[in-house]
């Protein structure tokens, strides 16, 4: 039911009386039966304090969020972005109160404790890639940005979202992008955090006819990680491309979910996800497809692979396809499996030392979904796996 | 100095004796030829002589002029000069093959205490070393023996021996999935490298192949143990009478 018109404060009220109500997920929760929230409730988290200082920034495409809250809006002069604080955007609230789904743990949270968000308007073809850095810092500190970015119909943007921070604290951002009629969106993210932190996010993907999403992540931080992008395909032809990278080892969490709503024909949906454990990392991949009735010619695509380098790591992939057309080409696999012995032995017979093999066949195992990543993230992104990988 | 010494050679595989005692001494520049029916264990022996793990040395030595490999691991055999051309050669999905030839050529170099190798200067050597094996360049730009034919994954062998020139080469089966033109082609391959003090140990089920690749020493291999060895007539013998006689023998 789309609601009439929403003011910032009243949205966030109604979330924390949901939170209130509802609190975090247990293991009996489906949605989060693999991801165990213990650790995070054990933490007492107060939420952060709007910062007073504001971090400056020469930049004109970059916005710093310290704990949450951007700071810099006033620098960043690009033609065709407008920025605003959400409070003052009653439409662009109004459609973030309309997309949220409730009740929701990390929509809920995030928007009870948030103080404000970010509104921002693209209109035309914006040449210059977007970053926004989430900067999070303090133990038992919450962050809870929340930004709405609404691309207006035929506009293009590439917006580079990167997280990064130490504490033992909660990142918890919320994010919606509206993507008008024939809209363009690459959207690449890095999730970066130092091991100490935990991050629940929530990206929300709104498509209208012959708009299309391109969603490139690589997650390899946090001691808990979990990143849910929900797309919904309202009109015909849209379509959206999540590709995902995400890197776990000592005790830590990964935990990819998406979900895809195709509610109008032609859409198409194409998600890629390859995962490396070492140690007694742990990850989820659940990915939901869902296709209305009425969303004939609906092409779903959902292709999960991970790469086990310790006995000790655990994988688990959670497809789940719910289609009600008839005339739809739906399709998902999962792998999972360890460094082949046979290819190891291969490289080591022609002098390639073990370390040097082992490194190869990792990047190898990566090459079909960063053929997949766009530029110019690719390299951006790149660079937050080979760090990854130089580590081991 | 012998170049390659198999001394009383035991090896295993989990708890079942595959190798029961194998001697066999290659000086530089010979060729050897081990012949022998399937399961004779003639991959077994040249896995075990490239270092590869599960093959367990139960008793006797490998040696490489002079030092015992039983210690190193594949890849330090291999850059001691050891090279394997496998019987089948392993698909790397992913492994670009031009990265994969210079990491090999320059883990050699960097372990001989040489420099890297120039990427450009590279290129050109491996394009001319490809084309006289007769390898398309398309192939060299593909990941590792990926969609390669049979054949084009045993010139592909035979073009990672002639860039790593090694001193002691082991070729298992090169010739099965050859047809006679590029039977030619890689024994002109092995046979342009031999002007060195390469060794050769060739490994295969035919006489075929020795036509081309004409062996100073033949041994004949029957339950994981040389059961006859003699000059290359012992190859034609074979041809004609089959294994049957020696397989009783053992
Ligand atoms: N991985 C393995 N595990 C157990 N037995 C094996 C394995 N590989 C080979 N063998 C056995 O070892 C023997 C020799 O095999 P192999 O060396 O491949 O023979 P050849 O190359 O002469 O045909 C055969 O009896 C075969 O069944
Ligand atoms: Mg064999």
């Amino acid at each position: 039911m789309p609601h009439e018109s929403m003011s910032f404060d009243h949205l966030s009220a109604a979330a924390a009386k949901r939170h209130e109500q509802n609190g975090w997920p247990g293991s009996r929760d489906e949605a989060w039966r693999f991801t165990n929230l213990n650790e995070i409730k054990a933490l007492s988290l107060t939420p952060a304090k709007r910062p007073d200082s504001h971090a400056f920034s020469e930049d004109k495409n970059l916005i710093h969020f310290i704990n949450g809250v951007a700071q810099n809006t006033d620098n960043i002069s690009i033609n065709g972005v407008r920025i605003a604080p959400l409070n003052a955007d009653s439409e662009l609230t109004t459609a973030l109160a309309d997309a949220v789904p409730h009740p929701h743990s990390v929509a809920d949270f995030a928007l009870a404790h948030a103080h404000d968000g970010m509104a921002m308007t693209v209109s035309g073809q914006v040449d210059t890639p977007l970053m926004f850095r989430f900067a999070y810092e303090g133990d038992g500190i919450s962050s809870h940005p929340v930004v709405v970015v609404d691309i207006k119909p035929g506009s293009s943007v590439t917006i580079l979202e990167e997280h990064l921070g130490s504490g033992a604290g909660l990142s918890a951002p919320l994010m919606l992008y509206r993507l008008g009629e024939g809209a363009h969106l690459h959207h690449a993210r890095r999730l970066v955090e130092d091991e100490s932190r935990y991050h629940l996010g929530l990206n929300l993907v709104q498509l209208n006819a012959k708009a299309c999403y391109h969603g490139d992540m690589v997650m390899s931080g946090g001691a808990i990680s979990r990143s849910e992008t929900q797309v919904r395909i309202s009109a015909p032809d849209a379509e959206a491309y999540l590709n995902a990278v995400y890197l776990g080892r000592h005790d830590q969490m990964r935990d990819v979910t998406s979900r895809i709503d195709h509610d109008a024909p032609d859409g198409q949906s194409f998600q890629r996800i390859h995962g490396i454990l070492d140690d007694r990392a742990k990850a989820v991949f659940q990915g939901k497809v869902k296709v209305a009735r009425y969303a004939q010619k609906t092409d779903g695509n959902q292709m999960s692979r991970t790469l086990i380098l310790s006995r000790q790591a655990e994988a688990n992939t959670k497809p789940e396809l719910e289609i009600y057309a008839d005339d739809v080409t739906c399709s998902h696999g999962a792998t999972i499996g360890e460094i082949d012995a046979d290819q190891l032995f291969y490289l080591k017979s022609r002098g390639i030392s073990d370390e040097d093999a082992r490194q190869l066949l990792i990047e190898a195992f990566l090459v079909d979904v960063i053929d997949e990543l766009g530029d110019p993230q690719r390299d951006w992104l790149m660079a937050a796996i080979q760090s990854w990988i130089k580590v081991r | 100095m012998p170049l390659l010494e198999i001394e009383n050679l035991h090896a295993s595989i989990g708890d079942k004796p595959i190798l029961k005692g194998i001697t066999l001494t290659i000086n530089p520049t010979e060729i050897h030829a081990i012949m022998g029916p399937n399961g004779s264990g003639k991959s077994t022996l040249s896995y075990v002589l490239a270092g590869r793990e599960g093959y367990e040395v139960t008793d006797g030595d490998i040696r490489l002029d002079g030092v015992s490999v039983l210690d190193m691991e594949a890849d330090e055999r291999a850059r001691a000069g050891l090279f394997l051309a496998f019987q089948y050669p392993v698909e790397l999905p992913g492994v670009g093959g031009m990265s994969f030839l210079r990491g090999a050529v320059n883990a050699r170099r960097i372990a001989n205490g040489e420099e890297e190798i120039d990427h450009i200067a590279f290129v050109k050597t491996v394009r001319e070393a490809a084309a006289s094996l007769g390898i398309k360049d398309d192939m060299l730009k593909r990941a590792v023996n990926v969609g390669f034919s049979g054949g084009e994954k045993k010139r592909y062998e035979i073009l990672q021996m002639a860039l790593l020139e090694p001193r002691m080469a082991i070729l298992d089966e090169t010739d099965s999935g050859l047809d006679v033109d590029a039977l030619r082609i890689v024994s002109e391959g092995v046979n342009a490298l031999k002007k060195d003090d390469m060794g050769v140990l060739v490994i295969t089920h035919y006489q075929r192949l020795l036509d081309y690749i004409i062996p100073d020493h033949v041994h004949i291999l029957a339950d994981g143990r040389i059961v006859k060895s003699g000059d290359k007539s012992l190859a034609l013998e074979v041809e004609k009478s089959g294994y049957g006689d020696f397989t009783n023998a053992a």
